[in-house]
């Protein structure tokens, strides 16, 4: 079908606005930055040890935690207290599949991608009915329920004691093992990426905004829902295995409700859908004893403040990091993502512009229930 | 006849479910739990009460209430060292309500306008910065904490003793639940604060200050959070960080959602029914092979129910 | 645009991948030893027996990452002789002088000239909190001492203790006790306390040759590793301990509670058995939950007093005795004897912070309570008071941690200046035993890596707030 329009080019309009185009002094500038990145990423661990590379594992892994996150705050608008859930039974997964079953560590993470995938779906269809915070206080409970009851069931997981998850023979050592999770975080952003980009994610964009006026545009909302649930449980399944082999024990006691705290607060630091502010704000977080360590002169800092005991850097991540978030909260709602934006606009090729903030905050499902 | 039972029929529902479930723990044997039960379960009961109460008026779930409870604890236990236990105990509630006010003013206020979930991430926040300041401060080894009342043997029901510690317990929060009620709907303030939180526009131009109900209520239900700290936990003896959100906070936020979030009286009956399912899971047969916490699951299970069944919980009102 | 920079990134990153990498310094093994296989030890009616390690020529695989067959693929296990104790096992005559463990790649990982490294793993955040200044404070004390007063002992080495805590949980044991020995290079490996942290830190000790000592705990899993040293007498071996103290004071009935984790398990039969030979009738049995809520303890509380029950066993973590159980009790007007294995519910701490419902409890330890220790060994506190001083005054964290150090300065001085991990655990075997003058002696054979021989019962003084020494017992 043709539409015919009046040709009103030639009538005193403004022609429309040249697309930006970097200058090459520009371009020279966001490669190098690019490059920096890059060697940051993936050069630089090469020259650390074992130890610390586990560590920026652990980081990888909370990236993609993050993102699965996401798909459910920033994407749906519903919260999940529980999300530790998600996580740890695709750690549990995979380490009984590795460990009881003999198979191998792909196998090990398919089935804990389907498993957080097929968790999800049945969370998501109980959602269905329940909105808002009583939804979240659902996942709340379920959360308790996984690391209290599900994960003590000792012919899965080995009870109390835990259950060991060893790497995978090509990528055994700690650098390779790195690697491997980035090329698992990458494949994690380019999928959540086409995701939003496909029919699929706009209707999630558009359910998030007004659920009753994106359903009389004929969104499916209910297929939406479940459709995003899912994806966010496959991607939190798929990390909680990379995390079981990464520390190649897996035991009930670490996915407890402050963890599940703690993924939000990184997701919410992070930045609501903003990719780059979510994977910064998850690494963040899994590095922070690390970086308190290792920057010289900041463990000094800590133990000047004054108390009865030294602000040790075991302790000092779980004064610093709700500061963090309070923080955000308060002043800089959007995030480290927000933040970023100027500089991750730039960086794709977009005129520098610190005004840009990118769109306002969440707006999420009426929660009063 | 009719008319009345029409009008009052989930109360109705609700009272014929609450015979059934005593005779059926009667009848099989599970009267220690009945009492078990109603005396941890008033304790969920009374921190619920703060939890509806924030709810109520800001529409969050507070997630600091265990929080203030905590401080209070120890500002108890720093000030008993110096000054008679019942000045303590004043002091430890003023600390509460101060930091009611703080939490408040520097982290509600700001986010007033902001979603429901993004102030329960921030209520969440100031839990987790008292926790870890308290872990900092205090180190995470436990304190002695003294109780109020000793004497344990006075009462007797069923075949479980009721401590006068537990017995002021469940004195003050059916006290409270039923203060608290006639607040809400008989006297202007209470009015004013509910008014505030379903239109806040409307509520300005009559000329009160949203702002001060928002300080009120939230002083309010920190002294409430302190409070139920300051009762329940000497009756332990000990205390350390983050106590009452470890071990109290989840269950009173079940016992508020079963009783309907906005249901005073609500609360009293949500967190008994907590308290007898816990009771009832850790002892009764057929729970048996459940692995791990018994109560979380059967507790997830009932909440589940209840909420698929009747979203509005037990005793609120409306869908 | 972006697209295509993706895709470009994770070719780049699978390239890099695969381009090999430099080898770990102890790379993590491929398939893990006896980890987790679930291998249940047999119930013990007495101390002594426990399962054998494959005996023999057992070389302990060096840390190459492609680690091939785990250590003792086998376990033989033999069939306990109920009646032989422990006490009078003698150092086999038939043992090679040598002793079975043959140095892999990284024997000599954290030894150096001048030093030595030792790891400790503890929970100081977590469920059963141990104060983190005690620890800092305490686990210095001993090397210091011998440094001024017996140089020589090591052969002109210092020891190095590194601290970190394991939050209570086995997945952050792994990875703490992997950060000690690959980050500060620890030569062996300490567990200061939790069973299931102990268990799993332990596996990961073995799989890399690395020794292993803790205080006696649970003999799952662990007496199927070769280098695992329990410095007391396991939970196991303390049963007929605590069911010969309830016969003495007259107690023909008890009750049996027992948290609820796979590494308790063959201590809940051990302690059944034991109690089912001397006869003790046992009115209630109870898997506690192992983070018990005090509604839950407060039930548990009730079934004990409706059966009747005037002693419990009890073995559970502190913090369920002290906030669940025991003012569950005392609410109940209830007071039963609360008796059982230490250590943790032997600490100070316990009595500081839940006199007066613990004043009936009643717990063994390896050392005797603080109150009273200038007997055994008045260094402990003149070395405490030279190197931290009076604030805070000395505690029985300090002293756990100075008898426990000082045991393996005897084993350290017996290795000899060619010290390496597989000499150390030689030596560990092929000793007759090792005496700090507080512990109960420390034997061990080959077959045997349970080396407590003893343990002393404290009893709770609630006047004072703390522990008091009742005596020493030997096992068997």
């Amino acid at each position: 079908m043709t539409v015919t329009r009046e040709d009103t080019s030639a009538v005193g309009r403004k022609p429309p606005p040249a697309r930006f185009r970097p200058s090459p002094i520009g371009w020279a500038l966001r490669g190098v930055i690019w490059l920096g990145v890059a060697y940051l990423v993936l050069v630089f661990p090469l020259s650390r040890p074992a130890g610390d590379l586990v560590s920026y594992t652990t980081a990888v892994c909370y990236g993609i935690v993050a993102l699965s996150l996401n798909v459910l705050l920033g994407y749906v608008g519903q919260i999940s207290l529980g999300h530790q859930a998600f996580v740890g039974l695709g750690a549990f997964t995979s380490a009984y599949m590795v460990t009881e079953q003999g198979q191998s560590f792909w196998v090990g993470v398919l089935a804990a991608a389907a498993i957080g995938g097929g968790q999800a779906l049945v969370l998501g269809g109980v959602s269905l009915r329940i909105r808002g915070l009583y939804f979240a206080l659902i996942t709340l409970s379920y959360g308790l329920v996984a690391e209290q009851n599900i994960f003590q069931i000792q012919e899965l997981t080995g009870g109390g004691a835990g259950q060991p998850a060893p790497k995978p023979e090509l990528f055994n050592t700690e650098w390779r093992y790195y690697y491997l999770c980035l090329a698992f975080l990458a494949l994690v952003l380019l999928v959540d990426w086409r995701m939003m980009r496909s029919k699929a994610g706009r209707s999630l964009l558009a359910l998030r905004e007004n659920p009753r006026v994106a359903a009389t545009f004929g969104i499916n909302v209910r297929m939406a829902t479940l459709f995003a649930f899912v994806v966010s449980g496959v991607f939190a399944g798929l990390a909680g295995a990379l995390i079981a082999h990464n520390d190649t024990f897996v035991s009930p006691d670490v996915w407890n409700f402050n963890l599940a705290l703690v993924f939000i607060i990184m997701t919410v630091v992070g930045g609501l859908r903003s990719r780059a502010g979510l994977v910064i704000g998850g690494a963040f977080f899994a590095l922070m004893p690390y970086l308190i360590e290792k920057i010289p002169g900041f463990t000094d800092l800590l133990a000047k403040i004054p108390g009865p005991q030294d602000l040790t850097p075991e302790i000092a991540p779980l004064v610093i990091g709700p500061l963090l978030l309070l923080l955000t909260l308060i002043q800089f709602p959007g995030g480290i993502g927000q933040q970023l934006r100027p500089i991750t606009r730039w960086l794709g090729g977009r005129k520098f512009d610190l005004h840009d903030r990118g769109l306002k905050e969440v707006q999420i499902t009426d929660v009063r229930a | 006849m009719e008319s009345i039972l029409r009008q009052h029929r989930s109360k109705v529902i609700g009272l014929a479910l609450v015979v059934a479930l005593v005779v059926v723990l009667l009848v099989t044997g599970q009267k220690g739990a009945l009492v078990i039960g109603l005396s941890t379960g008033s304790a969920y009961g009374l921190l619920a009460l703060g939890l509806v109460l924030i709810y109520k008026s800001s529409g969050v779930f507070n997630f600091a209430q265990g929080e203030f409870g905590t401080v209070a604890l120890f500002a108890l236990y720093l000030l008993d060292f110096h000054v008679p236990y019942w000045v303590a105990l004043l002091g430890a509630l003023v600390v509460a309500g101060l930091m009611g006010f703080l939490t408040e003013r520097i982290i509600v206020r700001p986010l007033f306008e902001a979603p429901r979930v993004i102030l329960l991430v921030a209520t969440a926040g100031v839990a987790l910065l008292a926790i870890g300041v308290e872990i900092w401060l205090a180190t995470s080894t436990g304190k002695p904490i003294a109780k109020a009342f000793a004497t344990v043997d006075r009462v007797t029901v069923l075949g479980v003793q009721i401590s006068d510690q537990r017995l002021w317990l469940i004195a003050t929060l059916v006290v409270l639940a039923v203060l608290l009620g006639l607040f809400f709907t008989r006297t202007n303030l209470g009015l004013a604060i509910i008014g505030a939180s379903q239109e806040p526009t409307a509520t300005e131009l009559v000329g009160i200050s949203v702002r001060r109900l928002s300080s009120f209520t939230w002083v309010l239900a920190a002294l409430l959070g302190g409070l139920a700290a300051v009762i329940i936990i000497p009756d332990g003896g000990s205390f350390g960080p983050a106590i009452m959100t470890t071990q109290y906070l989840i269950p009173a936020f079940i016992a508020a959602v079963l009783g309907g979030m906005t249901s005073l009286p609500g609360a009293f009956v949500g967190g008994v029914l907590v308290g007898v399912v816990q009771s009832v899971a850790t002892s009764a047969p057929i729970f048996e092979d459940i692995p791990g916490t018994k109560s979380t699951l059967v507790l997830f299970v009932v909440l589940l129910g209840v909420l698929l069944v009747r979203p509005q919980g037990l005793l609120g009102k409306g869908s | 645009m972006r697209r295509a920079v993706t895709v470009v990134v994770a070719v780049g990153v699978l390239a890099a991948a695969a381009c090999g990498q430099k080898a770990g310094v102890a790379g993590t093994g491929g398939e893990g030893g006896d980890a987790g296989s679930g291998t249940s030890a047999p119930t013990t009616a007495s101390v002594g027996a426990s399962t054998t390690v494959a005996g023999g020529e057992t070389t302990v695989a060096g840390s190459t990452p492609d680690a091939s067959t785990p250590d003792a693929s086998t376990p033989d296990v033999s069939t306990p002789d109920v009646s032989t104790p422990v006490g009078s096992t003698e150092p086999t005559a038939a043992a090679p002088e040598v002793g079975p463990f043959e140095p892999g790649d990284n024997d000599a990982a954290g030894v150096s000239d001048n030093e030595i490294v030792i790891g400790i793993h503890a929970p100081v955040t977590g469920a059963s909190p141990v104060p983190q200044q005690s620890f800092d404070l305490g686990k210095d004390i001993y090397w210091k001492f011998i440094a001024e007063s017996a140089p020589d002992q090591l052969f002109g080495r210092t020891v190095r203790v590194v601290f970190r805590d394991d939050e209570f949980n086995p997945q952050r044991a792994v990875q703490v006790c992997r950060e000690m020995v690959e980050q500060e290079g620890a030569f062996l490996l300490v567990g200061g306390g939790g069973a299931d942290q102990i268990t799993a830190c332990a596996q990961y000790a073995n799989e890399n040759g690395i020794p292993y000592l803790s205080a006696g705990v649970n003999e799952t899993v662990l007496a199927d590793l070769d280098t695992y040293f329990s410095t007391s007498l396991t939970y196991a071996q303390q049963a007929p301990l605590i069911i010969a103290q309830l016969q003495e004071e007259g107690f023909t009935e008890a009750a049996l509670v027992v948290s609820n984790t796979p590494s308790f398990d063959d201590a809940f039969e051990a302690l059944k058995a034991a109690a089912a030979e001397a006869g003790i009738g046992l009115l209630y049995e109870n898997r506690i939950n192992k983070d018990a809520s005090p509604a839950e303890a407060q039930t548990v509380v009730q079934q004990l007093k409706d059966a009747g029950a005037e002693a419990v066993i009890l073995l559970a973590s502190p913090v369920v005795y002290v906030l669940g159980l025991a003012p569950g009790a005392a609410n109940q007007s209830y007071a039963p004897v609360w008796i059982g294995p230490g250590i943790t519910s032997g600490l100070n701490q316990v009595a500081a912070i839940g006199c007066p419902a613990v004043a009936t409890g009643k717990f063994y330890s390896p050392t005797p309570a603080l109150a009273g220790v200038d007997e055994l060994d008045p260094d402990y506190n003149a070395a405490y008071a030279q190197f931290v001083g009076t604030d805070p005054p000395a505690d029985d964290i300090g002293l756990q941690l100075w008898s426990l150090n000082k045991a393996i300065g005897l084993m350290l001085a017996a290795t000899g200046q060619e010290l390496g991990r597989a000499a150390f655990m030689n030596t560990l075997v092929t000793t007759p035993e090792f005496d700090n003058g507080i512990y109960a002696p420390l034997q061990y054979t080959v077959e045997d890596h349970f080396g407590g021989t003893g343990a002393y019962l404290l009893t709770t003084d609630c006047d004072a707030k703390q522990y008091v020494t009742a005596g020493l017992f030997e096992a068997g």
